[in-house]
């Protein structure tokens, strides 16, 4: 193992505290995510004027803050995750596709990709939760929509690459057909440039969801994310900040460890990537 | 790049400009009945048929393609059905604040960015550089809601100094246009500082260092116009975070742009105002990446005379 940086072990660490506050964070507390307890609203955190029964503070209904951040962290997660998974074989396939069959074929999936490139993606979703009306069914299509054509890209350049390679030659005159070129040949090659991708989106992912949920416009109600949380702390921010910073810090320090961990990842493996493009 | 690679372009505009407008279309008429959709639910049955003749519903799906396209490009976007005024009155009006909290930002960010990315390289591995750098990957997670609310709690409610929300007076301006143009300020002085480091170890910067010529005239006359081209691009790709930004940043501050306008129709589901504001940011978008490409040849003599 060669060395690794300091921040690089940092965020490691801090991505690993947030898996498990995010898996175990609810056993943490007494309370239920959703329970109210009216009699004890707006109360301030630990070390701020609050007391052991809720650590971290409770909101407008009293819910407890620490029950609600694991709860939403971990739907914050798993949609980002689910959204990184689903973008990057829905995005690889079609670069796959499109490096493969060229022409017109390659043309075509190379506008589509160009097309949602040059506008904000906001904009994309915002359309269609109005047209749609807002379902978790579409907050995830929208997750595996944003960054698709990223893959895309890649994948096909680097396919594209691969295929003019002497082995790809010696694999295809053996007789192997190109599906099994690409996922046993082609993809294993390639892995690594595409997990970086992986690492870099994701952090986007989770900026995007919990955009689109402090609007009021991702993960509804009863279901919860971090996101939704600091919406709903918005309009308290002058009686009870930490409903709106304590989510926020987090959603930050998770996509602050992530950026940094996808930055490092990639210049480890930038020789191979120079390699590839060459 | 010669008249070939120009018409390319161009054609390539026209036709994301047509995927978006037919994107909106196509979903329009897949989501539902328009009539359903567009009216509200207790619409009287004349309304109900005024609208079908309006909107060509009555005819074929390729004859209503054509004529809302002919109706988008006599620049009738149709009526908001929440007070049936036009869609593009309603966009006019809170247009203006849109694009003043977009310049600001926007000149915020230039006037940040681009001197931290060339101190960021002159000064490479000091601590200065490690500041514009730690700076520029915070700008890149920071949620610029996050961030506004960390600068409500601090300006407005701590030392009370700024307005924590609406418009009105130049203060009201301070905390939307900082936060909007926080993300653009850091990738800026990132690429800056890349592109710097890359022409500074070129030998025509060690030519001229060799001929005397004052330092600071070398950085600014010859190192900065070499760099210029992935700063503008990295300019051009930022105008849409910025655009995406707006939707957010003016949620946080209550601003009455469009941005804000764009969140609250998704909300109710104004979808005559939800397409007009989509149709004409993507109008913007499509037009300001032209206008990038075009800066290009005008900043690099060298993209102009190469054909």
């Amino acid at each position: 193992m060669r060395h690794i940086p300091t921040v690089a072990w940092l965020s490691i660490a801090a991505l690993v505290c947030a898996l498990l506050f995010a898996l175990f964070g609810g056993w943490l507390s007494d309370h239920a995510a959703t329970q109210q307890n009216l009699l004890a609203r707006m109360r301030p955190p630990l070390l701020f004027g609050g007391d052991l029964a809720f650590p971290l503070g409770t909101d407008r209904l009293g819910r407890d803050l620490l029950a609600r951040m694991a709860e939403g962290l971990r739907i914050s997660l798993l949609i980002a995750l689910l959204g990184s998974v689903l973008g990057a074989l829905f995005g690889c396939t079609l670069g796959f596709v499109a490096a493969h069959f060229r022409g017109w074929v390659e043309e075509t999936i190379m506008m589509v990709v160009d097309i949602q490139a040059s506008l904000p993606f906001i904009l994309i979703a915002l359309t269609l939760l109005a047209f749609f009306g807002n379902s978790f069914g579409l907050l995830i299509f929208l997750m595996a929509m944003f960054g698709w054509d990223s893959y895309a890209r890649l994948s096909r350049g680097v396919v594209l690459s691969a295929k003019s390679q002497p082995w790809a030659e010696a694999v295809r005159t053996l007789g192997v057909r190109p599906v099994a070129l690409y996922l046993r040949h082609v993809l294993p090659n390639v892995a690594g440039i595409l997990i970086v991708q992986l690492t870099l989106n994701f952090p986007q992912i989770i900026l995007l969801e919990s955009a689109l949920s402090f609007l009021g416009l991702g993960i509804q109600p009863p279901m919860t994310s971090l996101g939704q949380i600091m919406g709903d702390g918005r309009d308290y921010l002058s009686t009870s900040w930490w409903i709106s910073v304590l989510p926020g810090l987090t959603i930050f320090l998770v996509s602050l460890a992530m950026c940094v961990l996808g930055d490092w990842l990639r210049d480890r493996l930038d020789p191979a990537l120079q390699r590839v493009r060459q | 790049m010669g008249r070939r690679f120009w018409l390319k372009r161009l054609l390539r505009t026209l036709i994301t400009l047509w995927a978006v407008v037919t994107f909106t279309f196509v979903v329009l008429r897949t989501s539902g009945d328009p009539v359903v959709a567009l009216l509200s639910p207790d619409a009287l049955p004349a309304e109900i048929e005024q609208f079908r003749q309006k909107w060509n519903l009555d005819r074929s799906l390729f004859e209503q393609y054509i004529a809302y396209m002919l109706n988008l490009l006599s620049g009738d976007f149709g009526h908001s059905y929440q007070d049936g005024r036009a869609v593009t009155a309603i966009i006019a009006e809170r247009l203006p604040n849109t694009l003043q909290l977009g310049a600001v930002a926007y000149l915020w960010a230039l006037a940040i960015g681009i001197p931290a990315g060339i101190l960021a390289a002159l000064k490479r591995d000091s601590l200065l550089d490690r500041g514009v750098m730690t700076f520029a990957v915070v700008g890149f997670a920071l949620p610029n809601y996050f961030l506004g609310i960390l600068m409500i709690l601090f300006f407005s409610f701590h030392l009370r100094w700024l307005p924590s929300a609406g418009t009105g007076s130049a203060l009201h301006l301070i905390m939307p246009g900082l936060t909007l143009g926080f993300y653009v300020a850091g990738t800026l002085a990132r690429f800056t500082r890349s592109a710097m480091l890359e022409v500074l170890e070129r030998p025509y910067m060690r030519t001229i260092q060799a001929k005397g010529t004052p330092f600071l005239y070398g950085v600014l006359r010859h190192a900065l116009p070499n760099a210029a081209i992935p700063i503008v691009t990295i300019l051009g790709l930022n105008l849409g975070a910025l655009v995406g930004g707006t939707v957010v940043v003016e949620a946080v501050f209550g601003w009455p742009g469009i941005g804000r306008l764009l969140v609250q129709t998704v909300a109710s589901r104004d979808l005559a105002v939800v397409q007009g504001l989509v149709l004409m940011m993507a109008a913007f978008m499509v037009l300001a990446n032209l206008l990038a490409d075009l800066t290009y040849s005008l900043i690099d003599p060298r993209i102009r005379v190469s054909k």
